[in-house]
């Protein structure tokens, strides 16, 4: 007899002995309670995904809200006591150039160069690596980091230009005209982009280093000719050249963004 | 429809799958369960672990290629893994076991004969019981009971065989020490 056969009859002689072990049958109730206990301990077991959710909060918000959003998380991530710091560090700049100085041209011109080396400083320490938990490393991340450091940037420069506007009449008093406020914003800018686009392509390191030789470099160059005020010879082109300069520095990073895509 | 289909179902996210094949299996895999474990609360345990199982599989798309070999291989390794624990772990719930004696037996037949067959088979070796109960109480085919248990199709058929003539010996020395009584 082969194995079949066998299994064949021994089944036929045991299936009716075998009938006999009943157990319980579970209700319709329980079958029920068992579905409703199986999805409560699968939420129970769900992880909380701080980052889906995060993504899918962010995904659904509006261009601006992204963008308000955007500038906000970079405010936060670094402090407002950080940012607010470097205005009262501007502050006492402004103040000790106006006290001082007897020739209010030329405490404008040694503030404007103070002021474009605390840009330096500004861009330096806005762009340094901090942790601040991974709640908020999170929420950053979400943007790609150009965007990021772009909107460093754009929070550095617009607050040197809400500093500068009231101190630049401070300072002036009635003799403050727009072109002074050009000729002010103009350097503050151009060692903004600077700083900016060598921390973008260098590091925040060596992007610093890079800033510093070129501000440092005016120094050695007796006219100091990057700080032409109204009146001065070559007021207008310098002015233009840093600007054009600032543009060009910006744009190679737009480029490097539309190559990439 | 078939049970993969609903297991596809549940893959594509819609929950109420779930409670389909929870109303199919439900009765089959609790009775399974419970002649393994010989313990109701624990077979409830079991029968809920496995089901949670299948659903964490479904969602994240998980589909079998036959259902039911793979519910009880689930559930078969669900036991093992109760029957593995310390020894210290498994003696408090004999214990609580014996404290329920009447609650485990209230809901089976008392004929002397169906206790007799139901200690014969816990005499068994647990891989006799398992591939009896679900050839005889689930009616596995015997390629699905070599799905559920991994093993090839002959294994499962010597097993079946060596279990029921062991079961056979083990009544016959039972009604021999009754007799001797």
């Amino acid at each position: 007899m082969n194995l079949n056969d066998e299994l064949n009859q021994l089944e036929e002689i045991w299936a009716p002995k075998l009938e006999q072990f009943t157990t319980a049958e579970p209700t319709q109730e329980q079958t029920l309670q068992l579905i409703q206990s199986i999805k409560e301990k699968d939420q129970e077991n769900m992880l909380p995904d701080m980052r889906r959710d995060l993504e899918a909060i962010q995904a659904n918000q509006s261009r601006l809200d992204k963008i308000t959003q955007l500038f906000l998380s970079q405010w936060t991530f670094y402090g407002a006591t950080s940012w607010l710091l470097t205005g009262i560090v501007m502050l006492i700049i402004t103040m000790v150039m106006s006290e001082n100085t007897s020739n209010p041209i030329q405490s404008f011109s040694n503030w404007v160069q103070w002021m474009s080396f605390v840009v330096i400083a500004l861009i330096s320490f806005s762009f340094r690596s901090k942790n601040e938990g991974n709640t908020m490393i999170e929420q950053i991340s979400y943007y790609p980091l150009t965007l990021q450091l772009f909107t460093r940037f754009l929070i550095v420069m617009v607050y040197q230009f809400v500093f500068i506007l009231p101190l630049c009449y401070v300072l002036l008093g009635k003799e403050s005209t727009v072109l002074y406020v050009v000729g002010s914003l103009i350097p503050v800018f151009f060692f903004g982009a600077i700083g900016f686009v060598s921390t973008f392509w260098c590091g925040q390191k060596r992007g610093l280093v890079v800033t510093l030789i070129v501000w440092v470099g005016h120094w050695l160059v007796k006219e100091k000719d990057l700080f032409q005020l109204p009146g001065m010879p070559y007021f207008y082109q310098v002015n233009l050249v840093m600007l054009l300069v600032s543009v060009l520095l910006l744009s190679t990073i737009v480029m490097k963004d539309f190559l990439k895509r | 429809m078939k049970d993969e289909q609903y297991m596809q179902q549940l893959a594509l996210g819609i929950d109420s799958a779930l409670d389909v094949l929870v109303f199919r299996y439900h009765k089959p895999l609790f009775g399974y369960v419970y002649r393994l474990v010989q313990d109701e609360k624990l077979a409830e345990d079991l029968v809920q672990e496995t089901f949670i199982k299948i659903y964490m599989a479904g969602k994240k798309g998980f589909v079998p290629e036959v259902f039911k070999p793979w519910l009880y291989k689930i559930a078969t390794n669900a036991c093992r893994d109760f029957w593995r624990k310390p020894a210290s772990y498994r003696e408090v719930l004999v214990e609580d076991e014996l404290n329920e004696t009447k609650k485990v037996y209230h809901i089976m037949d008392h004929q002397i004969e169906r206790q007799w067959m139901v200690a014969a088979l816990n005499q068994l070796a647990p891989h006799y019981r398992t591939v009896i109960f679900l050839r005889f109480y689930q009616d596995l085919t015997y390629n699905e009971i070599a799905q559920a248990l991994d093993i090839p199709i002959n294994t499962v058929k010597t097993r079946i065989a060596r279990g029921l003539k062991k079961l056979e010996n083990i009544i016959i020395a039972d009604e021999q020490k009754r007799v001797g009584k």
